[in-house]
């Protein structure tokens, strides 16, 4: 006598995953089949000798989430927000201020954004964790970097009002036959902003684009980056 | 369930918000870390796969269906993860037995502890334990992923059917097969429900 189409009902009883008609059925069949009765034994030794290599399962570890504002898209927007507004003021002195590395003697921050990415960028290693603490790449925070913008503010403002008494004693020393008229300086002035216009649309064109790439950049080395890092548990070190 | 679904949480992942992915994280950890150690037991490569599931999960999230189970998904990612390491390590039960001192168990039930006080007993349990283990080792790997789920899991036959992408009835016909082969290898060894004879 073959009972093979009871063998999936009998599993099913194993792990009381049958239904309730499907069991009186089975309760029929086993009252009359010694056969089916031994195997359902069977498999509860089996079931029970299983149970007994059930692991214990360790303390999970914590799971350390890692950001990376660098990467994530509202800092990109709020970096270039800065850098364009680094630009603007900048653009307005027409000497013009570099940019970057002379925020104050602060950390470079625009720096970080405006360098080309190295190429060999695909590479790049995954952020470390020491003890929990996130050991940081390359990126800064926000509180940072409203430091560096409010010491860049201030150092403008030193050098515009420097600039201006420059130009004011340079004015007052000219015989007045060559100073401009009104309507020759508002020319000048507007040849002068079309100018400051074209230059700075250039470098935002520029700015944007670099941007753009490096976000795609980005992208492609995505599985390279570990934006998660399970720690251990306290007091052990991740390798 | 309070707030959103693993669903609504995944979709928020999608666009962009890191804080759902958090979320994610802090509910599914423990179930997956549970879930993947017990597939392969070593607590520094379950620790490693349940990061690079997560990793997964956040990257592929755009692939993830709408109308599909999150932890379905999940559990689908973190048992290809687990199959390829088993794979690279070839030999399940070797690798099962290996302990690692730094990472305590949790505490037993107290049920368990009741019986723990005698040392030889607790002795014989564990190699009981080692036996089983190494037996479970030398069945099938589709058999085995079934029983772990099924036993050490206890997963519903339609989760896991969910998860392995097949019908209940081979489910079922896995977990008869390999109870059956579980116990033909014990038996090898004279090895019982009641004792080692
Ligand atoms: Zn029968």
């Amino acid at each position: 006598m073959s009972c093979v189409h009871w063998k999936e009902l009998l599993v099913e009883q194993l792990y009381e995953e049958l239904e309730r008609d499907k069991a009186l059925a089975l309760e029929h069949h086993l009252a009359d089949c010694a056969e089916c009765r031994h195997e359902l034994e069977q498999l509860r030794q089996a079931r029970s000798l299983l149970s007994e290599a059930k692991p214990e399962v360790p303390t999970l570890p914590r799971v350390v989430m890692l950001r990376q504002p660098t990467f994530h898209r509202p800092w990109m927007a709020f970096a270039a927000g800065f850098i364009l507004c680094a630009l603007l003021i900048g653009g307005g002195i027409a000497t013009g201020v570099a940019l970057g590395p002379k925020l104050g003697g602060s950390q470079s921050t625009t720096a970080t954004v405006l360098e080309p990415l190295p190429q060999d960028a695909g590479n790049a290693q995954a952020p470390q964790v020491i003890d929990g603490t996130p050991v940081r790449n390359d990126f800064v925070s926000r509180d940072e970097l409203n430091k560096a913008l409010a010491n860049y503010g201030a150092r403008f403002d030193e050098r515009l009002q420097t600039k201006g008494n420059e130009i004011l004693t340079r004015v007052g020393q000219q015989p007045p036959e060559m100073l401009l008229t009104q309507d020759e300086l508002n020319d000048a002035l507007s040849i002068f902003d079309r100018q400051l216009e074209n230059r700075r649309r250039g470098q935002i064109e520029l700015l944007v684009d670099q941007l753009v790439q490096t976000e795609a950049r980005l992208k492609a080395q995505e599985d390279a980056l570990r934006i998660l890092v399970l720690s251990g548990q306290p007091g052990v070190r991740p390798e | 369930m309070h707030g959103p679904t693993d669903e609504e949480l995944l979709l928020a992942v999608r666009s962009g918000d890191n804080d759902s992915f958090g979320t994610l994280v802090a509910r599914w950890e423990r179930p997956l870390f549970h879930f993947v150690y017990r597939m392969i037991s070593r607590p520094e490569d379950a620790r490693d796969i349940c990061q690079e599931t997560f990793l997964r999960v956040l990257n592929k999230a755009h692939r993830f269906k709408p109308g599909a189970k999150f932890s379905t998904w999940m559990y689908q990612i973190a048992l290809n993860l687990c199959r390829d390491q088993l794979r690279k390590k070839r030999r399940w039960s070797a690798v099962v037995v290996e302990r690692n001192s730094d990472f305590e168990p949790e505490p037993a039930p107290s049920a368990v502890l009741q019986v723990e006080d005698n040392p030889a007993e607790a002795a014989e349990r564990t190699e009981r334990r080692q036996l089983i283990t190494q037996a479970l080792g030398e069945i099938p790997a589709e058999q085995r992923e079934v029983l772990v789920m099924k036993e050490f899991e206890g997963m519903k036959f339609r989760e896991i059917a969910e998860i392995l992408g097949c019908p209940e009835s081979t489910v079922k016909s896995r977990m008869y097969y390999g109870l059956n082969g579980l116990k033909a290898a014990l038996a090898k060894q004279g090895f019982t429900a009641e004792g080692v004879s």
